[in-house]
């Protein structure tokens, strides 16, 4: 490639940016001013910056007592691990919709989505944590070629690049210093947008591989280049030792950063709770604003353009769309976000390794995103929830330090939607959605409902004992329908109507009992899978009822629900209609059309 | 608005918009166009002929910036050599092109897939006047009523007037059409040629690559023929119909029936 193309190339991206200047300009300033504000010695810093709360304590009073309020009625769960759960899905809700801003959009598939995120991870962590700098230059760890003379060699070369890097850093921090303030330690907050920066500018220069290979070997080189950084980090950390290596950073974060340091005396104790709110907040808030973003500039006229590069790239540029500078765009924008949702999620683990850009994480934000639905932002938010809730919250549980649970799970979901809904959860028609609820709110109904009756601890019983399970499920059925009858008669009973004829209440309650049986019994089909077999398989053959507790052993029944409820509220109406049109003809449809 | 004005200054000055000399393009050893020279006024419609194969459409990814020519060709639109120039830069210089195949924008609808040319010229201009220009262009092809039909669901007709409207909405001032009948019926095809007429009559330079040469042939002023990748003919359609090298390689004997 000659000189003028590599010219031509850049005036390319320099003549669309400089027809937004005044858009850039505007949102540097939105995202940099607040900055500013607060840095340290400024004069508005203390009484005027909102974002002050996040950075030096001082948690708003209400939020703690809505806390307080929360954690008393059991809303959070214990140790505020649902707050965590949902934090969790709302970072990789983030995640996930940056993958599908740029591969959903743009259409250029990415299969190592992970190494924005991580690099993002370790940026946002070394710059909330401040820089490692210390001139004491460590003795060398012996180094294996077996020659004294070139060992010797080496490691003076090494000492060299060693000096040279620790000169960069205090370079480096000097400037920081300069410019942010007495320390490089930001808060979190500045750490995350540094590190989502610094990952979008290093998108722009994969954004130019891009350009360069398409389809599925620019998937292959996505798919590469995570584990080429991986790589890079720990041969790093062979070579420099662990102050440059940085295979595992961890240490003190969140916690100090965003706890408040004057909290109510009552709430004292419970500080690390206290932080754990803080942190959903700020997750929140983040994933909030950057949802918002995305979809802003999916919807708009850039949205388009992606999704004219998506459909068509020649047809595109032949009428006027710089393919180029779009493309890139869309690198940039997505690492961006990948690269929030990277740090959130360092802060949230506290600590950052080489595991980051593992490709499980690139494969379960793609498999998010087709189970919500490619190609709007809203799909892979919904992905990510239903997934991340599924995994965190069901699937370990049920299976106790089972390994990989994530990409199996997430595998079979990915097979079952791609063959029942092509287009994901947020296209599937209206009967799926339907259907989707209604089974939700039945397993609901049927897990959660009979906790406190006795059903739930019975059937326990029976598993823990290894009794023969069908009988008693059967008999507990029994026993609690007719309790149910008996105690509602007993209520008629009660309010001293005692005549020979029927009352309205007698023939509304025979009604409902006459429509409960009804629906029951189609019902029992559904309760047939999953309670009997779904139970005594899991339960007695797969041999892991010993390990179950009892809050496991209902989340198990409530997926066996779900499983089973989904096809069974799909199909109900189908089979009425069928029924009814066979039996009645058109009566009870009063009138609607219904063609096929 | 916009096409009014390129109308009044190409009408007062019948410039040479589009000069091509010596240009050529190989594919490892095969010419698909071979030095080929030829100047086109402003204003001008033209047609192109030539049996398959014979470097009509390489000729147009050449002028559009798809393909890059080989050295010592040269092309000048409008006095400038744009030899190089990627598409979309040459988009906004005012070249539009269609394609032999319908290529819409599938997944998008029709509205949609006429605002897609309006974006890199409108920056600034609010959302709601980039859709009333993109309405615009649909209502300029008939196709407004079915401005949210995804275009995949459009049938072929509709699709080429969709790429045509496409086209236009660049506001070029030499449009490419390739095989803008190909396909079509008779009715569909004279929808197609009135729409021709019309932006020719605004001043538009067009040029036109067809095989159906009854339309072409009363369409246009002026035709090129190639024949493996060589200018073998130029003239007014009467002139072609009676060139004997033209006759040979791609009219056959019923060439007199077109004109
Ligand atoms: N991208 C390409 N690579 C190699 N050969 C090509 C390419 N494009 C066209 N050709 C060849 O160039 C010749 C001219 O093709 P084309 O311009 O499409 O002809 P037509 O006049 O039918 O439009 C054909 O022989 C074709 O096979
Ligand atoms: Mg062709």
């Amino acid at each position: 490639m000659d000189r003028k193309q590599i010219a031509e190339k850049f005036e390319d991206v320099w003549d669309e940016i400089r027809s937004r200047s005044y858009y850039i300009v505007g949102v540097l300033l939105l995202v940099f001013f607040p900055f500013l504000l607060v840095t340290p010695g400024s004069i508005l810093s203390e009484p005027f910056s909102i974002l002050n709360s996040f950075y030096s304590g001082g948690s708003i009073p209400i939020l703690s007592d809505l806390f307080n309020l929360g954690q008393e009625i059991g809303l959070f769960g214990k140790n505020a691990y649902l707050l965590n759960i949902i934090a969790l899905c709302l970072i990789w809700a983030i995640f996930a919709a940056s993958w599908d801003f740029l591969s959903g959009y743009t259409g250029q598939v990415s299969f190592g989505h992970a190494i924005f995120w991580g690099f993002s991870a370790y940026v946002t962590f070394w710059v909330a944590t401040g820089v490692p700098i210390g001139i004491t230059f460590d003795p060398l760890d012996p180094i294996v070629l077996g020659i004294p003379i070139l060992d010797e060699i080496l490691g003076s070369l090494i000492f060299l690049i060693n000096a040279f890097i620790d000169f960069i850093f205090i370079i480096t921090n000097e400037i920081l210093v300069f410019i942010f303030g007495s320390n490089f330690m930001r808060p979190p907050l500045a750490a995350l947008v540094v590190g989502a920066f610094t990952s979008a500018i290093f998108a722009v220069g994969i954004g130019f591989i891009a350009l360069r290979v398409k389809g599925p070997y620019l998937a292959l080189v996505t798919l590469l280049l995570p584990l080429i950084a991986s790589q890079i980090v720990v041969i790093m950390t062979d070579l420099f030792g662990p102050k440059y290596g940085i295979p595992f950073i961890s240490g003190p974060f969140v916690v100090e950063r965003i706890s408040p340091f004057d909290l109510p005396p009552d709430l004292m104790g419970r500080a690390s709770e206290i932080n754990e709110l803080n942190f959903f907040i700020f997750v929140l808030v983040i994933f909030f604003i950057s949802v918002f973003l995305m979809m802003l500039v999916a919807y708009s006229r850039i949205g388009l353009a992606f999704q004219s590069i998506r459909e068509d790239e020649d047809a595109a540029e032949s009428l006027g769309i710089n393919v180029r500078f779009y493309k890139i765009l869309a690198f940039a924008g997505s690492a961006f976000f990948a690269g929030l949702a990277g740090g959130l999620f360092s802060q949230y683990l506290r600590f950052t390794g080489p595991s980051f850009f593992a490709s499980s994480f690139s494969f379960s934000i793609i498999i998010m995103c087709v189970i919500g639905g490619i190609g709007s932002i809203s799909g892979g938010v919904v992905g990510a929830f239903v997934l991340t809730i599924l995994l965190e919250l069901f699937l370990k549980d049920i299976f106790h330090g089972v390994q990989s649970l994530d990409l199996l799970g997430y595998g079979i979901l990915l097979i079952v939607t791609l063959r029942y809904m092509p287009f994901g959860l947020a296209r599937a028609s209206k009967d799926q959605k339907k259907a989707c609820i209604v089974g939700v709110l039945f397993a609901i109904s049927w897990t959660i409902i009979p906790i406190g009756e006795g059903w739930g601890t019975n059937i326990i019983a029976s598993l823990s004992s290894s009794l023969p399970l069908g009988t008693d499920v059967l008999s507990n059925i029994l026993s609690v329908s007719f309790e149910t009858l008996t105690s509602y008669m007993g209520k008629v009973d009660y309010m001293g109507q005692i005549t020979s004829s029927l009352s309205d209440g007698d023939i509304l309650m025979t009604l409902s009992f006459v429509l409960i049986f009804t629906f029951g019994l189609i019902a029992s089909v559904v309760f047939f899978f999953a309670e009997i077999i779904g139970l005594f398989f899991m339960g007695d053959i797969l041999g892991l009822s010993r390990s179950w507790t009892y809050e496991d052993l209902i989340k198990a029944k409530f997926l066996i629900y779900v499983a089973v409820g989904i096809p069974f509220a799909f199909y109900l109406p189908k089979a009425f209609k069928k029924v009814r049109l066979r039996f009645w003809g058109v009566w009870p449809s009063a009138g609607r059309y219904e063609p096929d | 608005m916009t096409i009014d004005t390129i109308s009044e200054s190409t009408q007062t000055s019948k410039h040479v918009i589009l000069k091509v000399s010596s240009l050529s393009k190989h594919f490892k050893g095969l010419k698909a166009v071979n030095n080929v020279n030829l100047s086109v006024k402003s204003g001008e419609l033209i047609g192109i002929i030539g049996p398959n194969g014979a470097g009509k459409t390489t000729f147009f990814n050449l002028i559009s910036g798809f393909l890059k020519p080989e050295k010592g060709s040269k092309i000048m639109f409008n006095g400038d050599n744009i030899v190089g120039k990627r598409p979309h830069k040459l988009a906004k210089l005012g070249i539009a092109r269609t394609f032999q195949l319908v290529r819409p924008f599938k997944f998008l609808n029709a509205l949609e897939n006429t605002t897609v040319p309006h974006i890199p010229k409108n920056t600034y201009v609010s959302s709601s006047v980039l859709k009333n220009k993109a309405t615009w262009s649909l209502i300029e092809v008939d196709l407004a009523e079915k401005k949210n039909y995804p275009a995949f669901i459009l049938p072929h007709g509709d699709l080429k007037r969709l790429d045509f409207a496409r086209s236009l909405a660049v506001q070029p001032q030499l449009l490419l059409l390739d095989e803008p009948f190909s396909g079509l019926s008779h009715e569909e095809a004279f929808r197609v040629e009135r729409l021709i007429r019309e932006s020719n009559n605004k001043g538009m330079t067009i040029i036109i690559v067809e095989h159906k040469l009854k339309i072409l042939m009363r369409l246009v002023q002026r035709v090129f023929v190639l024949h493996e990748g060589r200018l073998i003919g130029e003239g007014s359609p009467q002139e072609i119909s009676n060139n004997q090298e033209v006759i040979s390689a791609y009219l056959g004997s019923e060439a007199k029936e077109y004109v």
